[in-house]
């Protein structure tokens, strides 16, 4: 199965649990040296061995070790576009984990500072209305997606004594609902979807569209299908006043008075 | 939508080849029995040729009669300058026969104008959801496009032909702008002549008209209530004169009325109009659904529910992925608030 992902990642090189697409996780079971971009990684198999070459954007490159098993071949694209083609045939069985997000010019890192609210606008609303709750620092336990994550946060104080559905995670750039959240022995564990709509606000107002349906501009005279009517219909009959009363009326209850005129036409 | 102008009080002359005159039924009775009797052919007329004077009998005078016609119109409202009483002249020869004399007469008199306001100021103002049917004594139902007259005021001229019970109404907008003409029959012509004496008989025209001593009196009939009535002959046993102007005039029928033997026509002289209209009206809430909107628009420029159709999504930049391009798109489509 060959999976494509784009842009720039961070890597943090400790022990992560993570599942990615496909549930295949990676470890480089080495410890965490920087927080710098890493703009390339090279996995390559040599004997049943595994080496990830890691190019960060300060220019570091470094080499790790000990990856063993399943996966064939990890190579990237050209550095500097942070493409990554995973293609593997089986599933691995090893300590092979990190996290790995490479979607545009993301960074994604292990423990993320983020903004909670209570939001309580309609879900179709753009732009929604927020009221603060707290900043805390999480720990990004599984990307199901670019859209889905589940979220670990440690201090369970802070979640049981101020409530909160709706998230901004600052280094995503986004907006999230709170779908679920699961209290666990040491700590806290979110859910969250991603707000399309409050996440791009901006550019979904620069659009231009075709619109069908709107609230303050639309055109009464076209027809519109939401508008019921019964089946049955007022009639109304009205007399209209002639200007000129022209045709001959005579009462012929009260008289014998004649109506209408004889016309002869002649030669002469 | 017709833009002719409308040439209102257009006068023509009256050729002297072919002179109208109106009669009163009691002159056209005197004629009528003058021609099923004979008597009508003792009125010879004779034509001038030249200088030699020759004097001609024609065999058929009754043929110099081209129309005569009944028409249940007043024709004051079309005569200008008023008429004056005369003997008709039939050829070269002036008859006791007492008519009218036209000289001036206008091609057409307002009968009526009407003005169609808007009532829910949306589409449901118009076809096929609004109807308008008129109703005018001699015409067939007229029905008229909503989406025309609507907001705009309807004018109605009558132009009756004297000659032959041919009637035209005109309708025009805002009295300017022809959007309809309807022909019709309003009057009903005798045949006469001599070659059609005998088919008048054979025919049974006038057979059941008794003329002698009676009064010929055809008219329209107004009684409290509906039908109008229009009666017609004396000591008729059966309606043939009102079968005859009934089959060829709109809206005429035949009714036997309280007047003893007498048979009656009956028509409704009233000018009517019936509105349909839908019933109960529901509409959307506004704020949930929108009104429809159908135009382009960039959607900076909107505020409230907003539903769109067709979108060309464009990133301008942004770093966004496919998945949440649709999502976006898909909920647009769905409606969202601005």
């Amino acid at each position: 199965m060959n999976e494509t992902y784009y842009g720039k990642f961070k890597l943090t090189l400790n022990f992560i649990s993570n599942n990615l697409f496909g549930d295949y996780e990676i470890t480089l079971n080495e410890l965490n040296l920087s927080n710098y971009a890493v703009t390339k990684i090279v996995f390559k198999k040599a004997s049943g061995t595994y080496t990830a070459t890691v190019t960060y954007d300060d220019g570091l490159i470094m080499t790790f070790t000990g990856v063993t098993n399943i996966i064939n071949a990890f190579t990237s694209d050209i550095e500097g576009t942070g493409k990554i083609v995973f293609s593997s045939t089986a599933v691995p069985t090893d300590d092979i984990r990190g996290t790995l997000i490479s979607t545009g010019d993301l960074i994604l890192y292990n423990q993320e500072t983020i903004f909670t609210y209570l939001m309580d606008s309609p879900k179709n609303q753009v732009t929604k209305t927020l009221n603060f709750v707290s900043s805390m620092e999480i720990n990004i336990n599984r990307v199901i997606n670019n859209k889905n994550l589940i979220v670990d946060i440690a201090n369970v104080d802070v979640v049981s004594k101020k409530r909160f559905n709706y998230v901004y995670i600052p280094s995503m750039n986004r907006y999230y609902y709170v779908q679920e959240i699961n209290l666990l022995k040491d700590f806290t564990s979110c859910s969250l979807v991603e707000d399309v709509l409050m996440s791009f606000s901006d550019l979904i107002r620069l659009q231009t569209a075709f619109v069908e349906r709107q609230e303050n501009n639309y055109d009464p005279d076209k027809v519109d299908n939401l508008v019921s009517i019964d089946y049955d219909k007022t009639i109304t009959y009205e007399t209209i006043t002639p200007s000129n009363d022209i045709f001959m009326v005579a009462n012929q209850e009260t008289s014998t008075a004649t109506g209408g005129y004889w016309f002869i036409t002649v030669v002469g | 939508m017709g833009r002719d102008k409308r040439n209102y009080g257009d006068q023509y002359y009256v050729q002297s080849s072919a002179t109208l005159y109106r009669m009163t039924g009691t002159e056209a009775e005197n004629l009528l029995s003058d021609l099923c009797d004979g008597t009508f052919n003792n009125f010879s007329i004779t034509r001038s040729i030249g200088t030699n004077g020759i004097d001609t009998l024609l065999a058929n005078s009754s043929d110099y009669i081209v129309n005569l016609t009944y028409i249940p119109i007043d024709s004051s409202f079309f005569e200008v300058g008023g008429t004056t009483a005369t003997s008709i002249v039939i050829g070269n020869k002036t008859s006791t026969y007492q008519g009218n004399l036209f000289t001036l007469m206008k091609t057409n008199v307002k009968l009526f104008e009407k003005s169609f306001s808007r009532t829910f100021d949306n589409f449901l103002d118009f076809s096929p959801y609004t109807k308008y049917e008129l109703i005018i004594p001699f015409f067939p139902k007229i029905d008229l496009d909503a989406n025309i007259v609507n907001g705009h005021t309807l004018y109605g001229y009558i132009s009756p032909d004297f000659k032959n019970g041919n009637i035209t109404l005109y309708l025009y907008l805002d009295d300017d702008y022809l959007i309809d003409s309807i022909d019709s029959k309003i009057g009903v012509s005798i045949p006469i002549g001599k070659s059609n004496g005998e088919e008048i008989q054979r025919n049974n025209v006038l057979q059941s008209i008794s003329l002698l001593g009676s009064a010929l009196s055809i008219g329209i009939g107004a009684y409290t209530g509906n039908p109008l009535a229009l009666t017609a002959g004396v000591g008729m046993a059966t309606s043939n004169v009102s079968k005859l102007i009934s089959n060829n005039v709109e809206h005429l029928k035949s009714y036997n009325g309280g007047n003893g033997t007498r048979s009656e026509l009956c028509v409704d002289k009233h000018i009517r109009l019936i509105t349909t209209k839908p019933n109960n009206v529901k509409y959307p809430n506004y704020s949930l659904r929108g009104g429809v909107c159908r135009n382009n628009y960039t959607l900076s420029s909107l505020s409230g529910f907003t539903q769109i159709g067709d979108i060309n999504f464009n990133p301008s930049g942004y770093e966004i992925y496919n998945d949440e391009i649709s999502e976006i798109v898909e909920l647009l489509k769905s409606g969202v608030i601005l």
